[in-house]
């Protein structure tokens, strides 16, 4: 019972434009004080749940994308890709695939990615005659690429409120990523085959792909350094995040000389807002989440679904639409730092793994944000491409569908997510 | 009165800003120790989290001065000038109540911290009210901006921004 005054008051809370953090924050303390238990939990969880090495990461992860992207590190990549797979049939979508799968490698935000791929890769199908809706389809479910291809900052938050390796996290998000990456790449060589709508890049001489892909490998040498340093124990990623971030400074002022110190200045401050932004939220969800367990609500939930389902797989597909539903109004770490502290205690008791979960969840709350009529994601794409809603949205739904077929074969072989963190 | 508590919230986002830049020196830092030095140090980890306590809550009041909190705006946005100049202040309101218990509460946890002289318990042993103390300061400057805001609805609702920044 108090567990659904409680969900009623968190959404007609939401309604107000009540910002998200405070929303979880105030719901949270007003829950403490009426069940008697002292406000001190208050700053005391506003203060341990950011007193977190782990958590680290996310600034400098931010910074290291965010240098990357003013030292106009995307367009370099865009163009060293398309050299080699340009001429192919729907070869400059495959080369926006490739570029955002590289780029998630370097960013852990899929806004990051879809941007800063975004920001050529559209102007440049559009001039060879791909239809608008499909391109701006692309990069909106290519830009997803950047949360599950580590570094993902859900994936530390999920870690971080779960209490699960980020390693393994990370190192389970590269199989299905790859997957999904492929999937769109076999669409889209697919959709350009049957529809005709582009005109065919003239293939690139070798010398020319000789000095694109040059000017790219520091950057492939980064994503490198990070996946290999993260694989193999080298690093923690707060530790790889540090160190991208230097290599970042060390490529784009140094080598490539292209960041700017206003550049850099507006890379800062940006890394700041969004850092700040998404710890308010986690700060808030920590008061919250002290909150409900008091109250004991997680374990309710539990035994609710333990006797109301009592199988995983039920369990997932309920989650799965309970998940698109909010990806209507939720953006991604709102949904994840609501959900995971209710459902945790279930996801355990049935038996599914933490970090198989983990990946579920991320890329079903990717196909949330996706998906017409206001998922988020689209608000980015449609702001990139200068486009109508209604245009994003009708080429947004073939990706929608491929990342669901991602979601089934996940579900189907477990070990596309945990063959690479347990296996290999 | 509203320009000051708005220079103050800019100020200090940029404090906080370059701070988070400090921290990913630090890191590295220590890496580079460790690695090619094999002297890692006693500070690097323990003083990256203290600043990132600090960077966050001294950084509030400027994400609420330039609205990017992450927030529903899809009921609001049908609203008149006079609907959203309530509900702005209904969230502005709702944000004082809550820094005004983060301040006391956390004031209280500190000057306990002084009192009974508590620390972190690692060889640095830094004094606990240092950093306990980023929650009563970090939310009075967020209390200020929030009467600043509070001061700027006369003018009329704040543009419709959208809703911060997802991932």
């Amino acid at each position: 019972m108090s567990g659904l005054v409680i969900l009623a008051l968190l959404i007609g809370l939401m309604m107000t434009g009540l910002p998200i953090a405070f929303v979880l924050g105030g719901l949270g303390l007003g829950m403490l004080v009426v069940g008697g238990f002292s406000p001190l939990i208050v700053p005391q969880g506003l203060y341990s749940v950011i007193d977190n090495f782990i958590l680290l990461a996310v600034p400098l992860f931010l910074l290291m994308s965010n240098v990357m992207l003013k030292g106009g590190v995307g367009r370099d990549l865009f163009a060293a890709v398309q050299s080699w797979v340009g001429h192919w049939p729907g070869g400059l979508a495959v080369a926006t695939i490739v570029s955002c799968a590289i780029f998630a490698a370097i960013s852990g935000s899929s806004v990051a990615t879809a941007a800063t791929i975004g920001t050529v890769a559209i102007p440049e199908m559009i001039e060879r005659g791909y239809q608008r809706r499909f391109v701006l389809g692309l990069l909106a479910a290519g830009g997803t690429l950047g949360i599950l291809i580590p570094p993902s900052i859900p994936l530390i938050v999920y870690g971080v409120v779960t209490e699960e390796s980020i390693v393994s996290l990370f190192l389970a998000g590269i199989g299905p990523g790859l997957l999904l990456a492929g999937l769109f790449i076999v669409f889209s060589i697919g959709y350009a085959h049957f529809t005709k709508a582009f005109t065919p890049v003239p293939p690139a001489g070798w010398a020319e792909r000789r000095r694109l892909t040059l000017r790219t490998l520091p950057t492939l040498v980064i994503a490198g350094v990070i996946v290999v340093g993260l694989y193999s124990g080298a690093f923690t990623p707060t530790e790889a995040s540090g160190v991208g971030f230097a290599l970042a400074i060390l490529l784009t002022a140094g080598i490539l000389r292209t960041l700017t110190w206003q550049g850099f200045k507006a890379a800062v401050i940006d890394a700041m807002r969004t850092t700040v932004t998404i710890f308010l939220i986690v700060a808030g969800a920590k008061v919250f989440a002290k909150a409900i367990t008091l109250y004991r609500i997680p374990q309710d939930v539990s035994s609710l679904m333990a006797t109301a389902i009592g199988e995983p797989g039920t369990f997932i597909l309920v989650i799965c639409l309970v998940l698109l539903l909010m990806g209507f109004v939720l953006e991604a770490l709102s949904m994840l730092l609501i959900m995971m502290p209710v459902l945790l205690p279930t996801v355990l008791a049935l038996g599914i793994d933490p970090i198989w979960f983990g990946i579920l969840f991320v890329i079903m709350i990717e196909c949330a944000l996706i998906t017409p009529p206001v998922g988020l994601n689209l608000f980015v794409i449609q702001a990139v491409g200068k486009a109508p809603m209604g245009e994003v949205a009708a080429g947004v739904w073939p990706f929608i569908l491929l990342m669901l077929l991602t979601v089934v074969l996940i579900y189907v072989f477990p070990g596309l997510a945990l063959y690479i963190p347990f296996q290999l | 009165m509203t320009k000051h508590a708005e220079a103050l919230a800019e100020f200090c986002g940029r404090l906080a800003a370059w701070t988070f830049v400090a921290i990913g020196g630090m890191v590295t830092f220590e890496v580079v120790m460790r690695y090619l030095f094999n002297a890692p140090t006693i500070w690097a980890e323990e003083l990256s989290r203290f600043a990132q306590i600090w960077a966050t809550y001294l950084a509030a009041a400027y994400v609420l001065r330039h609205r990017q909190l992450i927030r529903i705006n899809m009921v609001t946005r049908q609203l008149g000038s006079k609907g959203r100049c309530r509900a702005e202040a209904f969230s502005l309101l709702w944000i004082a109540v809550f820094s005004g218990v983060a301040i006391w509460y956390g004031t209280d946890i500190a000057l306990e911290s002084i009192r009974v002289g508590r620390a972190s318990s690692t060889m640095l042993a830094v004094p606990s009210w240092m950093t306990e103390f980023a929650i009563p300061v970090g939310f009075s400057l967020l209390l200020l901006q929030v009467a600043a805001e509070l001061l700027k609805l006369k003018h009329g609702p704040p543009p419709d921004d959208g809703h911060g920044e997802p991932l």
